[in-house]
């Protein structure tokens, strides 16, 4: 039984991670935008969650470094399809690319070699702790893979029942369209970018900060 | 009558204007790009302009160095020419990557699974053997695309990790030497081995003038041929192309096709040529290296001789910058990758280089 449950807790908390950068490319597919900088944006945000730790000590400081290093990277992404009509396909690439660089290239400059040295981390969460029965399994999981569900319910909730929502989806569907009805084109595909940025980062937050030796062997 | 000969005049112009600036602009990228990675050596406290001259004195400052930078310009010119091939006829394979491992692969077991063949035999066979195994690895996604309209930038990226992860199971496992100090495959036969060009201390092969030779065909089939026009007409303008009665389809597949060919010889070079065996790091992404070129070179296989040899200078020049100014080698993914960035905002950046023109 307790096997059972550990391999549950471990398939939770490995696939959560994909889970987030794929409600992130989701936006960005309902949106049209070819979100092939994914990668980048996680390395990105990876790194900018352990340097973030390091920095302040706090892995929640960490968690807001992390997502303003996806967000970097996902405003990139957008300057570049949306502002500047370039092909997104290649803006992916280069993005995936430029991050790997970058992040590898920090990494030697700021912790000295390839791996970074052991920061704060989120792994428990002990809310949970005094919760009868459930409670001891439930400590067990990262509070990033808990927001990371209520992240799921509330993208369905922005998706298909807010203004927002509609017109990420009508512009996914019919850009010119949209375009005619009010221009609002590339406000929107931004901001879209911008989560998407933040929601590829999400994964590597946990990545990171959920394991004792955050390790940075992008 | 008057103003329209000035009328044509200025038409005259803008032309020449455009062409000077198809000829300017990959540099000016070029050195954006430069500008850009340079903010990040300065970051770290280190002189960029001191760093770029190292590593242009560790890509050509020695006869050794050339050589090296030759060698390793091989491999990515026949990607930027499978990225060519493919952006030609209208597609665009991100894909080199993969047909290259599989290429690299082909060509192994070709090279030691063959035995006692005569060499100029057994060099055709492996090369054959690569190119197959390359078109058959670009076989799936193609067909995919044509028949269930996937989207081929996905599937092609996705079969990059397929690829990468069989040629690991491939050289630990599959097909691994059993006396190697570091994990590789089998070696192939002597007799399959690319004869030297220039000897031992270059070890330069005969792999360089199969570059030649292949950028010379490629320019005569896009040139010179019936289905090199077509091919072209179908990557240009698809509609057109459909009215003038050209199998859209089937071009697209057999430039996919081509393309994954000539990637499929990069890595059977590789392996023939210069490493002789089969490593799990065959190739430190020269598939990739291959876009940026095709890109920028406006898709003409001839200018991407010469601008492989350049990304082949900036691998082999980024090892000396490592050993001597202490920058890491990874400055050079820093350069491709902004280099890629600033080529995707092109429009952008030619828009803003106008702008003291719309001003007036």
């Amino acid at each position: 039984m307790d096997e059972i449950l550990s391999l549950l807790l471990s398939v939770i908390r490995l696939c959560t991670p994909i889970f987030i950068a794929g409600l992130g490319n989701m936006f960005c597919e309902r949106v049209g935008v070819l979100n092939l900088g994914a990668e980048g944006m996680m390395i990105s945000g990876a790194f900018m969650a352990v340097l973030g730790s390091f920095l302040t000590g706090s892995a929640w400081c960490g968690v807001l470094f992390g997502l303003a290093g996806g967000m970097i990277a996902g405003a990139i992404h957008a300057l570049i399809c949306v502002e500047f009509g370039g092909l997104h396909a290649i803006s992916g690439l280069g993005l995936t690319i430029f991050c790997r660089g970058v992040a590898k290239f920090m990494c030697v400059a700021v912790f000295g070699s390839t791996y970074s040295p052991n920061v704060q981390a989120i792994q428990t969460t002990e809310l949970f702790a005094g919760v009868p029965v459930v409670g001891q399994w439930l400590k067990q999981l990262s509070p990033l893979v808990y927001l990371a569900i209520i992240l799921g319910f509330l993208a369905h909730y922005v998706i298909f029942h807010t203004t927002f929502g509609l017109r990420v989806r009508a512009l996914g569907d019919n850009p010119r369209a949209v375009e005619t009805a009010e221009s609002m084109f590339g406000k929107c595909d931004s901001s879209v970018c911008l989560f998407a940025g933040c929601c590829a980062a999400w994964p590597a937050l946990i990545w990171a900060l959920d394991s004792w030796i955050a390790i940075l062997t992008v | 009558m008057k103003e329209m000969d000035t009328k044509q005049i200025k038409a005259f112009r803008g032309i020449g204007r455009k062409q000077v600036m198809d000829i300017i602009m990959p540099f000016f990228l070029v050195f954006l790009a430069f500008l850009l990675s340079s903010i990040w050596i300065t970051f770290m406290g280190k002189n960029p302009l001191e760093a770029f001259a190292t590593l242009f004195r560790g890509a050509f400052g020695s006869a050794t160095s050339f050589a090296n930078t030759i060698k390793k310009s091989v491999p990515i010119a026949f990607c930027s020419f499978a990225v060519i091939v493919s952006m030609k006829g209208n597609a665009f394979n991100i894909g080199a990557e993969g047909q290259l491992i599989c290429g690299a692969i082909g060509a192994t077991l070709a090279g030691a699974l063959f035995r006692g063949l005569p060499a100029p035999l057994h060099i055709f066979l492996c090369i054959v053997a690569s190119a197959l195994f390359g078109m058959l690895f670009g076989l799936f996604p193609t067909m995919m695309h044509r028949f269930r309209g996937v989207d081929l930038l996905v599937i092609f990226l996705l079969m990059n990790n397929v690829a990468e992860y069989f040629l690991q199971y491939f050289v630990l496992d599959l097909f691994k030497s059993q006396n190697a100090l570091v994990p590789s495959s089998r070696a192939i036969e002597k007799t399959a081995e690319l004869p030297y060009l220039i000897g031992p201390p270059y070890r330069m092969t005969i792999a360089i003038i199969l570059v030649l030779i292949c950028a010379v065909v490629l320019t005569w089939f896009f040139n010179r041929t019936v289905a090199g026009y077509e091919m072209r007409a179908v990557g240009q303008n698809r509609q057109a192309a459909r009215y003038a009665g050209i199998p859209i389809g089937r071009y697209t597949t057999m430039a996919l096709l081509l393309s994954a060919m000539l990637a499929g010889i990069a890595g059977g070079l590789e392996v023939l040529g210069n490493y002789h065996c089969l490593y799990t790091e065959i190739s430190p992404g020269f598939g990739y290296d291959g876009i940026p070129i095709a890109l920028l070179c406006n898709a003409n296989p001839l200018l991407a001789v010469i601008g492989s040899v350049a990304f082949g200078a900036l691998r082999n020049g980024s090892l000396a910058m490592q050993a001597k100014v202490g920058i890491s080698s990874e400055i050079v993914n820093v350069i491709q990758g902004s280099l890629i960035l600033v080529i995707a905002s092109n429009y952008f950046i030619r828009y803003l280089l106008n702008w003291r023109r719309r001003a007036k």
